[in-house]
């Protein structure tokens, strides 16, 4: 593994305490998350697993900062979501999380490296760290020798291999993958949970698992499920 | 985010959509075109007229015209002369019965020929040859630059020491028409051909200049009137040949001249003299005519100066106003471009914000793609504009027969150069146009972006 993968993290405990996350939809309301409090250690690996429209998604995206609670208190690395600035955010998101979609949310217009090197664009790293690092996170997924493919040209589990890659940029703490495996069949979905576990292992990344599929959330050690925004933990090793 | 990354983000972007990104140029370019022509026009004419002014010394120089009743003796003429903060004064004479001059094949019309005197009160900024003298009498000329270039085909030196043809209108009756050509009834003649030495070409416009006692020879006049017989014919002012008595008048030297120029020492003594002008010569200031009329008028050179360039301006802004419109179109165009591209690329920026873009991020990425649109018009516009500019320039100017007497060199650095600031402005329309849908690019809420279909 390249000493660049490896960067010397400060912890990024995930502390949630008390959070609601209620929508209006006209005049009524919903709970996605209800008097949530949970907390995950850096380097967990943790399926959150639920049936659809239970709130899984809903805990991801305010876990990653790109949702706010309407009550409670979200604690990652020190970092008070409920005092942070857009900017504190945006920075949390670039350099502490990793985001994996179950639709890959790739530009298809763009090759292989150029999608892993956006996040190094926005985070302003410099043209030869981040072609470096962008190569380097390709060659981890298996995929340097299609860097320059357009990624319309790619199958969908490659596209997903793209999208850790990506995901994997800016040397993060934490992956949220959200239903990584639910647009692939079941051996690409094998093989991307593989890649994922391994960077939770080897790197030590807290890894956060978005699933609806049971056999998809027995390989992380923590499961919690979300029923009607309630969360209940159902193993740890 | 650096400058330069967002910079290629946007050019990549724009690439993405090229049909569009190209219409959008268009609208750009035609404005900024536009614009760049007529600021183009107005610059490289200010500056020429400008130039001319005070080469020429027009700008510290008054012209005074008769009103008609009383003429400009020789003895007024001193007078003023003597004004205090009078550098030197000019009789001039309107040699306005040359239709037409030719050399050779070549010919040209269209033009004024004057007399002065050769003393400096018009200074004259000699390209060839040399300036008229107070030696000068006879049919000598300078001609200016342009009507020389015609003359020669673009070799304006070679008319130096030749001899020009001056063709008359049908109403010269001067020194030398001959009454044979004359019809008398109705007292026109036929055109005759008077030959004249070119001793300098000058860097005037579209002009010939005689020397001033020439130019009171020759507006001497003559009529006839047809009588049965000579016999017993007396008349002190007229002679009888074969029953056609003539009669001949100078009316410059029985009563004077029409009109004059005054060199002003400085530009500062100048309203001094229009003073001096007013109180002991009854002269009334044409920029500042009064109920009572004078028996003379005074145009301060740099009134006339003021005029022209007023004149010119109010066109130039008519034109401008055109021009601007056909900006404004385009900046709808650059507004309607980015709006649809923020449509387009909703999931985009929900990824981007996902992966660390701020608010900020974003709209800047969408106010850069559109100051580059804006850029890209402008610099289109200026590269077309030039083409046309230094096309039409190197055809049409600097011909005798063109209103365009401006050289291309002239052109260019008084101009085009000053006129590029107008990639400068369609970069700020672009900006401008692009600050609503950037702004509505970085609200939009990041969780909904990604579920955007």
């Amino acid at each position: 593994m390249s000493t660049t993968l490896t960067q010397d993290l400060a912890s990024a405990d995930i502390s949630l305490s008390g959070v609601s996350r209620i929508y209006e939809l006209g005049d009524e309301k919903i709970h996605a998350l209800r008097d949530l409090t949970l907390d995950i250690r850096q380097g967990e690996f943790v399926a959150i697993k639920g049936p659809s429209g239970s709130g899984k998604s809903t805990l991801a995206n305010v876990i990653g900062g790109l949702d706010t609670p309407n009550e409670g208190k979200i604690v990652v690395g020190g970092l008070d979501f409920s005092k942070a600035n857009d900017k504190q955010l945006s920075h949390y998101r670039s350099k502490t999380i990793g985001f994996v979609f179950q639709s890959f949310n790739l530009q298809s217009h763009s090759t292989v490296l150029e999608n892993v090197l956006l996040p190094l664009v926005i985070a302003g790293v410099d043209k030869t760290t981040r072609m470096a690092r962008a190569k380097e996170c390709l060659e981890l997924m298996g995929l340097l020798d299609r860097a320059d493919q357009p990624t319309n040209k790619l199958s969908g589990g490659q596209r997903q291999r793209v999208s850790i890659a990506r995901a994997l940029a800016n040397w993060p703490q934490i992956i949220i993958a959200d239903e990584p495996t639910g647009n692939l069949d079941q051996a690409n979905g094998q093989n991307v949970i593989e890649h994922l576990t391994k960077l939770n292992r080897e790197l030590n990344i807290t890894l956060i698992l978005i699933t609806h599929d049971a056999d998809v959330a027995n390989k992380a050690p923590r499961i919690l499920e979300i029923i009607d925004g309630n969360v209940t933990d159902r193993k740890s090793s | 985010m650096k400058l330069r990354d967002q910079l290629s983000m946007a050019r990549r972007n724009l690439k993405r959509q090229k049909g569009r990104t190209r219409l959008t140029l268009i609208s750009i370019v035609i404005g900024s075109f536009a614009v760049i022509c007529v600021l183009t026009i107005t610059f490289t004419a200010n500056k020429t007229i400008n130039d001319f002014f005070e080469q020429t010394g027009l700008l510290y120089s008054i012209d005074v015209t008769s009103a008609g009743t009383n003429m400009i003796d020789e003895a007024m003429v001193s007078d003023i002369a003597a004004l205090p903060g009078v550098q030197s004064v000019s009789p001039k004479v309107d040699m306005y019965f040359y239709e037409s001059v030719k050399f050779g094949d070549n010919a040209a019309n269209s033009f004024s020929a004057t007399a002065e005197s050769a003393n400096g009160t018009t200074k004259q900024i000699i390209a060839f040859g040399r300036d008229l003298t107070e030696a000068d009498s006879g049919p000598t000329v300078l001609v200016s630059k342009d009507i020389a270039n015609v003359l020669t085909d673009d070799n304006p030196a070679s008319l130096v020491d030749q001899q020009i043809i001056l063709i008359t209108n049908s109403y010269y009756t001067g020194p030398d028409q001959k009454k044979e050509n004359c019809d008398l009834a109705t007292m026109t003649c036929q055109p005759i051909e008077v030959s004249a030495t070119v001793v300098g070409i000058n860097d005037g416009r579209r002009s010939i200049l005689f020397p001033l006692q020439y130019g009171i020879d020759q507006s001497e006049t003559r009529s006839y009137n047809e009588i049965p017989t000579c016999e017993g014919f007396s008349d002190p002012n007229a002679t009888c040949e074969d029953g056609v008595i003539i009669f001949s008048n100078n009316q410059i030297k029985d009563s004077g001249y029409f009109s004059m120029r005054i060199r002003a020492a400085s530009s500062e003594v100048i309203p001094g003299i229009g003073e001096a002008l007013t109180s002991q010569f009854n002269m009334r200031d044409q920029a500042d005519l009064e109920t009572d009329a004078g028996d003379y008028y005074f145009m301060v050179g740099q009134d006339t100066l003021e005029e022209a360039l007023k004149a010119f301006r109010f066109v130039s802004l008519a034109l401008l106003a055109i021009g601007g419109i056909s900006l404004l179109v385009s900046a709808i165009g650059v507004i309607n471009t980015m709006l649809m591209a923020t449509l387009e690329r909703t999931r985009e920026i929900g990824v981007m914000r996902a992966i660390g873009a701020t608010n900020k991020d974003v709209k800047r990425i969408f106010t850069v793609e559109a100051a580059l649109l804006g850029f890209m018009g402008g610099v289109w516009g200026l590269l077309f504009a030039s083409a046309i500019i230094i096309g039409l320039g190197s055809r049409f100017g600097g011909s005798a027969d063109s209103m365009l007497a401006i050289d291309v060199p002239t052109l260019i650095t008084s101009g085009l150069v000053p006129s590029s600031i107008v990639i400068a402005l369609t970069t700020v329309i672009g900006i401008l146009s692009g600050v609503l849908p950037a702004r509505r690019a970085a609200k939009l809420d990041p969780v909904e972006s990604l579920r955007y279909e």
